[in-house]
């Protein structure tokens, strides 16, 4: 099973790791590493995006970054990616970044070309999460009509789960 | 193994400067830094649980000796330092990583990674 971290998941990390030692985590902050861990700890492979790994590599000098691109994988877009993130677009509103995300979650691969997709998108947007349940009927419906035409290995694509960290955690235990 | 950042060497130079004053110094000092006296000791205090979760972190933390620590210069993001970026509010954080983000969508616009027809759905 694969998980993608939204980018404010990995900043949290950064400050978590960057500062734990010092003062007390937030919240937010020992989520996102509660999380990491729990991925481990369930045999789930976490990815980053492709954009997240970008900003990442100008800080690969430090082991920061490092840390976190040594350990998880990285999810890049594939063919279809920019079609399904317009269609997204139309059908819910939500921003370029964000569709762009949702779009990678079924489009994305990993370095070697293996996978298509992830089975959840980890994030705590509350907006878009709201967002993306309000339309997932009409999502579904475009995203059917849209795949059945496509050739394998797209055919095959699936709709991420979008959840909270904490929600993910509850679920991976269950 | 290497630390994973080096210590906030200004914070550790002033508190040797400070150790040296002798308490009607001090509390001069605390007159012209009273936010000084609204920092309750217990704030920073570290949870039980939150050690042992970063304890479970320390094993990644140990990188290869020739990757130096993160220094409180070194550039960050958004023109920042390491020591400026962490100690920036967190909605500044969030507006620099976010343009960072915006940035590298950008120059993805048109780049379409290779994948093997066989390659393994989610679904």
């Amino acid at each position: 099973m694969r998980c993608l971290l939204d980018k404010n998941l990995v900043r949290y990390i950064l400050t978590g790791l960057h500062d734990g030692r010092v003062r007390p985590l937030t919240p937010l902050e020992t989520d996102a590493l509660s999380l990491w861990r729990a991925a481990e700890e369930h045999g789930i492979t976490l990815f980053i995006s492709r954009y997240t790994f970008n900003v990442l590599q100008r800080l690969q000098p430090y082991p920061l970054a490092q840390i976190v691109l040594n350990a998880m994988a990285t999810l890049s877009p594939t063919r279809y990616h920019p079609r399904w993130a317009r269609r997204i677009r139309e059908s819910t509103g939500l921003s370029r970044e964000d569709a762009a995300m949702i779009a990678l979650a079924s489009f994305g691969s990993n370095d070697a070309g293996e996978i298509l997709g992830v089975h959840w998108l980890a994030t705590r947007d509350q907006p878009l999460l709201n967002g993306y349940r309000a339309t997932l009927p009409a999502l579904e419906r475009r995203f059917r009509a849209m795949t059945a035409q496509l050739p394998a290995p797209f055919c095959d694509a699936a709709l991420p789960r979008l959840m909270s960290p904490d929600d993910l955690q509850v679920r991976w235990q269950m | 193994m290497t630390q994973l950042y080096a210590r906030s060497a200004p914070v550790e130079q002033l508190a040797r400067l400070i150790r040296r004053l002798d308490r009607r110094q001090k509390a001069a000092l605390l007159r012209l830094v009273p936010e000084l006296q609204t920092i309750r000791p217990d704030e920073l205090a570290i949870p039980a649980e939150q050690n042992d979760l970063l304890a479970y972190f320390d094993a990644k933390i140990a990188t290869p000796s020739e990757v130096r620590p993160l220094r409180d210069s070194d550039p960050f993001l958004g023109g920042l330092t390491v020591a400026e970026f962490f100690a920036a509010p967190e909605a500044e954080q969030a507006r620099i990583w976010d343009t960072a983000h915006t940035e590298s969508l950008q120059t993805l616009n048109d780049y379409e990674h290779p994948i093997r027809p066989d390659a393994v759905s989610a679904r």
